[in-house]
């Protein structure tokens, strides 16, 4: 943002905050990013990247205020390069030489901040003084950087380890243009000034390849996102490219060279991954005692997030966290509103914290909104792209929520077509909910809109020529017509498509030669001037067959010519009976006067029941309709499915979600309070989990 | 003795003085009057500019042809020399986007004064109106809709036509105001007009195209359609609003909270070629699709949004059915504007991304998922981008990208093996005194 713009932009924050919207001191951020907690010499702060304005901003952890800049106007910034967009505080310390005469002293605090950014290596900040961070280096990162700086190559992410000493490692992830990404392993160290902290030094330690054995260069590894296990010793990296997570031994990493990272391993998850979380050690409702890195999380590319334990994907609820049981079914991964991001577990807290009645061995304590404080082992929060934060209990595998139970919201409303459509006082048909086939964790809040003779998606336009040929009347179009018996709806392994039909290619499709469903019809939406030719927008063709990919059989209107020429036509493919669709799911499928409709299918669970194997089935909704049939094409049936399910956390108050960034701070005033960077509001939310649905669970940093 | 002046003679002097300053002048050469629409010649020896006059110093807009060759590398700032131009018609001004023909005879430009589409033969070695002369505005195609801006070209059959032939979709940037209702709320629509071009000539002061159809979109108005031709579809972003009968805006939470529509017609379908919208408000809270681009293998839908500024990759199935699924999101820089996809062999696009908020182009790395570079000074306001280079060259990939508030070009050199090097090249400043407050 250019200086004016920022001025204006302060200005009217500014008369803003006279209408007291506001519920936190101007920070100034601009689409913020990347967070980093660490120890200033007399306190902690959290660095916040606001990456449009390519600085750094400092929050004090003691005072929840931004430090002030020297005109004590404005926040004060550490500029840092374009871009700023990860970050990872630096637990240093330094040891302050003692006077002559004097016992040696305790190492003091005095942190420092690693900064990626749209640049090549990484920018090195000295946080000892929170009131003047400085960057004092520019650390080239990447394969052959340690001797040749024009080698260094760009950060996608760095993590440092939580091991509070005078050195720290630390690690960065770089993605490779050509080839399997990097991991750099970077030396940061501080020496004492006297009484005071002396300067930083920091250097690549060395740097390793991504390169999993026997893995052909078109699965070569881009890492994305960085964890470290609470010893400091495997990294577990995020892969943006690959197949799910991959585990190395980070401590080995000592060497310069393009060689393979020690230890290197990967965990299949089927498809990308976007982040990847390290649990500390806790002790699981079973009385089970997990050590540090034994339970991990990862956020899959299509937002979905599974619980990892053993090194594989966690098995279902019904089944102990820790159970060893081969034959346990995976958990599917949960889902919450909008699409995952960013992971970050909470501190276990002790058994103290347990909400009563429970007595659970030790509790992270969570406040939903409506039922209270809740207890849970472990929990992990997700920063999702609606810019919301969420809470899941990792141990329960389900997300953190209350239960009412899903249901269906209003009575199905009988409507005609038209615009607006006019709600129907007949009597019938009837469409009966079924109210014993939602099920929990899949059911979504949704409107359904079961529609008479519905248009088939894909076969909603179609643009073509009606050709009298004999008895006939041919269209043929430049679409394919290859799937028009079934809907070319998108499809999952186990998804039945209907009989002929097999999915393929992610959609539903029909044997060459096949025809359509007996009933479908095509309805015409406009046709062209021609000589001799009626009007027949607005009719309604039965198709006797399908000729090849792009042609139909229709009826012939008892209006056509017989020496009507061709006429230009834009139609639609309707189906015989009801089509049925969800504004959360999409096309569901098609149902029929005077039977029952289940829809169910593979794939669309987002959650569990607590303590609960899932069951055989798993249903959005059922109904039944009764045999009459509307008057005509378009009349549809309307109901409102809730999925029963409050899911605690929080969400920005602006608009523009992206939640990009997670950073959980602990102290004996606070527990777990949890920082989110809300990069498309351009605000940072402070969550408190243990105060949700009170006025200070949720503050808001603009 | 000091009087102070009636009104009467206040407005007689300012009629006096409107009367010797006369109608606004033609642009001089080497005015780059608030540069919006760009392309690029089938040679790549020059791209064409379309100048807004948008402070409406001149009489008019106009199309330059401005050789590649005064652009390179270095990050220096060349004063546009007129004599260098080798080419300029007139438009009407307010010009918007330039499409070129399939074939790259023909240039197409909308211009929002005259509610027209100029149509420019590219075939000569300057350039010319169809109707052989250098001001477009006789035989501009009149599009009956208010404030046409984007331009695309599209290979298409209408129904009943007997071979696939080219139309040129115009887009209604801002909707039209059609009243209000009982409780005072604007009602708006906006279409797109389905424009049919005429062969390579036409007669002095004939319009050089006719409409085919005008296709109702809905009650938002929208940029440039992009047009799918393996699925058979245009996608069409934007969100402008009408807030009162006569003010216009983008989209943003406080007017149009709760929908961020891509919307997808059909263009063989005439104007019941509206198929639908994806509202991506669920997923991103976000109210606008700014830009869109296909991606090399077209498998991959690029829509730049705004509020938040993110680029949201698309996975699109053939044919398209339903909803397209999000493959990944990524955080962009502030107002995002226009995209441009970098092909490369064997491996996922870069995209160029222009960001009117931060005045930078950023470079997107589809391998990685992160942006790579962030190219600033490229000028305030940075929208349309056009590539110099040929894809499959062995250098770098030459953006020019248009500063609009800064009347000027700018180009970007971005090494495709090395995204993160991106740098910015020579900027080519209006030569002329005046415009853009110069």
């Amino acid at each position: 943002m250019t200086r004016p713009l920022r001025l204006l932009a302060f200005a009217a924050s500014a008369l803003a905050a006279c209408n007291s919207t506001i519920s936190a001191p101007l920070a100034q951020l601009v689409s913020p990013l990347g967070l980093a907690i660490t120890q200033a010499t007399d306190r902690p702060v959290l660095f916040v990247a606001s990456s449009d304005a390519d600085e750094l901003k400092v929050l004090d952890l003691d005072t929840l205020r931004f430090i002030d800049g020297p005109m004590n106007l404005f926040p004060g910034s550490v500029l840092v390069g374009p871009r700023p967009s990860r970050l990872a505080g630096l637990s240093l310390t330094f040891t302050p030489v003692a006077g002559a005469g004097q016992p040696p002293q305790a190492a003091a605090p005095a942190g420092a901040v690693l900064a990626a950014g749209a640049h090549a290596g990484l920018a090195l900040i000295d946080a000892a003084d929170a009131t003047a961070p400085t960057v004092v280096a520019r650390v080239a990162t990447g394969p052959g950087a340690s001797a040749d700086p024009s080698l260094s190559l760009p950060v996608s992410d760095v993590i440092a380890d939580s091991l509070t000493s005078g050195r720290v490692r630390a690690y960065a992830a770089i993605p490779r243009t050509v080839g399997p990404g990097a991991i750099s392993a970077l030396a940061v160290r501080r020496s004492a000034n006297g009484s005071g902290p002396g300067p930083l030094h920091a250097s690549q330690a060395g740097s390793c390849l991504l390169a999993v054995p026997g893995e052909t260069p078109a699965q070569a590894a881009q890492p994305l996102r960085l964890a470290l296990s609470g010893d400091g010793r495997t990294l577990y990296v995020a892969d943006s490219a690959g197949d799910g997570v991959l585990t190395l031994d980070a401590s080995a990493i000592s060497a310069d060279a393009e060689l393979p990272c020690p230890s290197l391993a990967r965990l299949p998850l089927g498809q990308p991954t976007r982040a990847v979380a390290v649990a500390p050690g806790f002790t699981g409702l079973s009385g089970h005692v997990f050590a540090p890195g034994d339970i991990a999380a990862a956020t899959l590319a299509d937002g979905g997030i599974v619980i990892l334990a053993g090194g594989k994907v966690a098995p279902e609820p019904g089944n102990a966290l820790e159970s060893t049981n081969a034959a346990a079914p995976r958990m599917r991964p949960l889902r919450v509103p909008g699409r995952a991001r960013e992971l970050a577990f909470l501190l276990p807290g002790t058994a103290d914290r347990c909400p009563a009645p429970l007595s659970f061995p030790a509790c992270t304590d969570v406040r939903s909104t409506t039922v209270g404080d809740l207890g849970h082992t472990l929990v992990l929060a997700v920063a999702s792209d609606d810019g919301g934060l969420y809470y899941i209990d990792a141990d329960e595998r389900t997300l953190v929520a209350d239960r009412p139970g899903p249901s269906v919201v209003n009575a199905p409303g009988l409507f005609s077509p038209g615009s607006p459509p006019q709600p129907s006082f007949m009597a019938t048909p009837t469409l009966t909910i079924d109210p014993t086939v939602f099920t929990q964790g899949v059911t979504r809040t949704e409107r359904v809109v079961v529609e008479f003779h519905g248009a088939l998606p894909s076969y909603a336009r179609l643009s073509g020529t009606l050709t009298p040929v004999g008895g006939a009347l041919k269209f043929t179009t430049t679409a394919d017509l290859t799937g028009a018996v079934q809907p070319a709806v998108a499809c999952v392994a186990d998804l039945e498509c209907g009989s002929g039909h097999a999915c393929a290619s992610g959609q539903c499709v029909v044997a060459p030669g096949a025809r359509p469903l007996p009933g479908d019809f095509v309805a015409l939406l406009s046709t062209t001037d021609a000589p001799l030719c009626p009007d027949l927008a607005a009719a309604e063709l039965a198709i006797t067959s399908r000729d090849d990919a792009h042609t139909l059989s229709l009826a012939m209107p008892a209006t056509l010519a017989a020496g009507c020429a061709p006429i230009g036509a834009v139609a639609e493919l309707r189906a015989a009976g009801w089509t049925v669709s969800g504004s959360a799911s999409g096309y569901v499928g098609r149902a029929a006067s005077g039977q029952r409709f289940v829809a169910s299918r593979a794939g669309w669970r987002f959650d569990y029941q607590p303590k609960t194997a899932p069951p055989a089935t798993e249903a959005l909704f059922g109904f039944t309709l009764s045999p009459e049939t509307p008057p005509g094409p378009g009349w549809f049936f309307v109901f409102d499915t809730s999925s029963g399910e409050s899911i605690a956390g929080a969400a920005p108050d602006n608009n523009g979600g992206l939640a990009s960034a997670l950073a959980v701070f602990n102290s004996p005033n606070a527990a777990n309070l949890t920082f989110v960077a809300v990069t498309g509001a351009s605000e940072l939310m402070q969550v408190a989990p243990y105060a949700l649905g009170t006025s200070v669970g949720v503050i808001y940093y603009h | 003795m000091i009087r102070s002046h009636s009104a009467l003679e206040i407005v007689a002097l300012a009629l006096a003085a409107a009367a010797c300053s006369g109608p606004p002048p033609r642009p001089p050469g080497g005015a780059l009057a608030f540069p919006t629409g760009l392309g690029v010649t089938a040679d790549r020896g020059a791209i064409l500019v379309v100048t807004s006059n948008f402070d409406r110093t001149f009489d008019n807009g106009e199309v330059l042809r401005v050789p590649a060759s005064l652009f390179g590398p270095a990050a220096t700032d060349v004063v546009l020399d007129p004599s260098a131009l080798t080419g300029r018609v007139q438009i009407g001004s307010f010009g918007g986007n330039l499409a070129t023909s399939l074939d790259g005879k023909r240039a197409y430009v909308s211009s929002r004064e005259d509610a027209a589409l100029a149509v420019i033969d590219l075939t000569t070695a300057g350039l010319v109106c169809l109707d052989g002369t250098g001001d477009c505005r006789a035989s501009a195609v009149p599009v009956p809709l208010g404030d046409p801006l984007g331009v695309s070209v599209v290979r298409t059959r209408l129904p009943g036509d007997s071979a696939p032939g080219e139309l040129v979709l115009v887009a209604q940037s801002s909707p039209t105001f059609l009243g209000t209702d009982s409780n005072g709320a604007v009602i708006q629509s906006a279409s797109i007009a389905a424009i049919g071009p005429a062969g390579s000539t036409v007669a002095a002061g004939t319009p050089a195209g006719t409409v085919r159809y005008v296709a109702p979109i809905g009650t938002v108005g929208s940029g440039p359609p992009l047009f799918d031709e393996a699925r058979g579809v245009a996608y069409v972003p934007g969100c402008y609003t009408r807030v009162s009968a006569t003010l216009v805006r983008r989209c943003d939470g406080s007017n149009n909270a709760g929908t961020n529509l891509l919307r997808v017609l059909d263009p063989s379908a005439g104007a019941a070629g509206y198929v639908g919208s994806v509202d991506l408000f669920n997923l991103l809270r976000g109210t606008e699709v700014a830009a869109v681009a296909l991606s090399s293998d077209g498998a991959t839908l690029y829509a730049a949004t705004r509020s938040p500024n993110a680029l949201v990759e698309l996975q699109l199935p053939l044919p398209l059915s339903g909803t397209p699924s999000v493959r990944r999101v990524t955080d962009l820089p502030a107002d995002p504007s226009a995209l441009l996809v970098l092909p490369r062999a064997g491996q996922p696009d870069l995209v160029a991304v222009s960001a009117v908020g931060q005045a930078t182009v950023s470079i997107f790395d589809g391998r990685s998922g992160t942006v790579a570079a962030t190219v600033e000074r490229v000028g305030e306001q940075p929208d349309a981008m056009v590539r110099l280079d040929a894809p499959g060259g062995a250098g770098p990939a030459r953006l020019v990208v248009a500063a609009f508030s800064d009347c000027a070009l700018t180009e970007v050199d971005v090494p495709l093996d090395a995204p993160w090097k991106a740098s910015r090249g020579v900027r080519l400043v209006s030569g002329h005194v005046g415009a853009c407050g110069l």
